[in-house]
């Protein structure tokens, strides 16, 4: 959706303004607040009052996260233990194979149903609203059945478990939202393809396809944030050999909770992937989160 | 014939059509959604735990889960939780998302990086939302120091997480945060869609600004504010991320929602069948309303 202006030609006002810029912070702060204490030397973690605007800009935080770094439990020196920092390649690798091949499978299947769904009407109107159920039942009533399935299948702790639950649990998206891209464009054009000998199937990914290709690929950003994001299946559908990015951080607070400037540096790397790509979609945003209902 | 003109010739057969468009994705849907489903059903009648051999040698019990469960008032606690978490962080988030996008509908100068930016809670990730959050709420972090220097009084070492009512208004507040621009976006886009005439007639005819808001643009955004509150209010009940790095569902179990519930009794104290009986009647709650409030909103639109 573009952001337009000169529509009903009503000035804001001051009272308007003053909420507007409210809001902005509100808005911004918690953000800023990861941003800032990622930056923060450990001393500055925990200090009383809160250190609101960093002495320096300090990246230890962040090379810790990469190279491992035990900490002073305090930062006064009075504890005797310290806290050490296991690197994060792994989880960065585990978030980047299981976003990517999530992604992959969800906009794979959900292409395909999408054509099914827009031009055939296979399985009527019951069929998208089964699809739709995988996305509206709480996650973790799926979850338990499918740890027992996993551990019996031996799926429990590996890629392709993590990558089919990814793929299936953000397929009601791609399905709704390719289909409300299949369906703006006139079914006429492929008819005259068929015309001219095209089969069906080539008519699809031959004459439609092409049209859509931008919202495809905006639907693929936006799986892939979910995906990226995603923690609750990572975290309880793993033990060791995969691990994700929210997954660590999890980690990180059970086992130590105090690691500020670590875990912030991690949420930020977390966040910049997700940034990125947000923006880039974000005339698309409200047709995939309201699975296509929304338009504009 | 050629090969390749067979398979073609099969692939685009009504069969093979059905097969190669939506094969895939049913292939998904029995393995991961419709089994687990059946594995979850039959778990449901037993009091199967991982320490009693393999889920298939499990006992029936004859429903003495689901007896418990409705003599569970944890469980029933939970659903009653749930439900105020819905009603108040989707509707603080419909007021507080309509009043901005009413305001950013009118004109004024960086309205561009203003939307943006109203946008930006929306792209963190869950996980990092809860940890920000549960910075910001811990005593002497930066809220607490906020209030005491606007108010002048000590309150540095407000127990945000640790107290019950507390640590609900601050995960509430936290859902709040994270979803408000998603209410913003939808509704924004709602009130973009609005036809001028109307309102250019209103305004000619001399109604004051809050009036045509009133009487005309809220009647015409009606479908669009149905299925952002629809949408957010299914979201809001898989609550859980947030919640769990933030209380655990604590103090003591006083911030437990459904999800919380369920995933403990599943996962935390490995009643796998208990877990998997509660599941089922939130599967049952949600595909209710699914088909009583989801269907007809995102059927009609089409």
């Amino acid at each position: 959706m573009g952001v337009k202006g000169e529509r009903f030609e009503e000035k804001l006002g001051k009272f308007g303004w003053i909420s507007l810029i409210v809001a902005v912070i509100l808005a911004i702060f918690p953000i800023y607040w990861i941003i800032s204490t990622s930056v923060k030397p450990q001393i500055e973690w925990l200090a009383v009052p809160p250190v609101w605007i960093p002495s320096k800009l300090d990246f230890t935080n962040y090379l810790a996260l990469f190279t491992g770094k035990s900490y002073a439990a305090s930062p006064y020196g009075e504890a005797s233990f310290t806290l050490l920092i296991t690197p994060v390649q792994r989880a960065v690798l585990g978030s980047a194979v299981c976003a990517t091949g999530g992604t992959l499978l969800s906009m794979t299947v959900g292409l395909l149903a999408a054509f099914g769904i827009s031009r055939h009407k296979i399985g009527g109107g019951f069929f998208p609203l089964f699809v739709l159920s995988a996305r509206m039942i709480p996650p973790v009533c799926a979850l338990i059945p499918i740890i027992v399935l996993y551990s019996t299948l031996r799926l429990a702790d590996t890629y392709i478990g993590i990558i089919l639950a990814y793929g299936l649990f953000t397929s009601p998206y791609s399905v709704w939202m390719i289909r409300s891209f299949i369906d703006e464009v006139p079914v006429q054009l492929e008819e005259s393809a068929m015309v001219d000998g095209l089969s069906p199937l080539s008519a699809h990914f031959k004459v439609t396809l092409p049209l859509i290709k931008g919202g495809v690929l905006a639907t693929a950003l936006f799986v892939a944030v979910l995906n990226w994001s995603e923690f609750l299946f990572a975290y309880t559908l793993s033990h060791k050999n995969v691990i994700t990015i929210p997954v660590q951080e999890m980690y990180f607070q059970a086992a130590y909770g105090i690691l500020y400037g670590p875990q912030s540096a991690l949420g930020i790397i977390a966040i910049i992937p997700l940034m990125i790509f947000g923006y880039s979609i974000q005339k698309y945003l409200a047709r995939g989160l309201t699975f296509g209902a929304v338009k504009r | 014939m050629s090969w390749s003109k067979k398979i073609s010739r099969i692939l685009n057969s009504k069969m093979g059509l059905i097969l190669v468009l939506v094969g895939p994705i049913q292939f998904l849907l029995f393995f991961i959604l419709l089994t687990p489903f059946l594995i979850e059903i039959f778990l449901s009648v037993t009091s199967w735990t991982p320490l009693k051999g393999d889920w298939w040698t499990a006992k029936f019990d004859f429903g003495l889960g689901y007896l418990t469960l409705t003599k569970d008032s944890r469980f029933w606690l939970a659903l009653g939780r749930t439900a105020m978490l819905v009603a108040c962080a989707v509707g603080g988030e419909f007021l507080i998302g309509l009043y901005l996008a009413n305001l950013v509908s009118k004109n004024f100068r960086g309205k561009r990086v203003v939307f943006s930016l109203l946008l930006s809670p929306m792209f963190v990730m869950p996980i990092v939302v809860g940890y920000a959050f549960w910075m910001i709420f811990q005593p002497a972090g930066p809220l607490d120091h906020f209030f005491t220097v606007i108010t002048g009084i000590n309150l540095m070492t407000t127990p945000w997480l640790s107290k019950s009512g507390l640590a609900w208004i601050a995960l509430i507040l936290t859902d709040i945060w994270h979803w408000t621009p998603f209410m913003f976006l939808v509704l924004y886009a709602g009130l973009m869609s609005i036809p001028e005439n109307p309102v250019n007639a209103a305004k000619v005819l001399g109604a004051s600004s809050w009036q045509i808001f009133k009487d005309i643009k809220l009647p015409m955004m009606k479908n669009v504010i149905i299925i952002a509150i629809v949408i957010r209010s299914m979201e809001v009940m898989k609550f859980f991320d947030e919640l769990f790095i933030m209380t655990g569902g604590g103090p003591g179990f006083d911030t437990e929602t459904i999800s919380m519930f369920t995933f403990t009794q599943a996962i935390s104290n490995s009643r796998i069948a208990y877990g998997g009986t509660a599941a089922i009647i939130i599967l049952l709650i949600s595909l209710i309303l699914v088909v009583k409030a989801v269907r007809p909103v995102l059927l009609e639109e089409r």
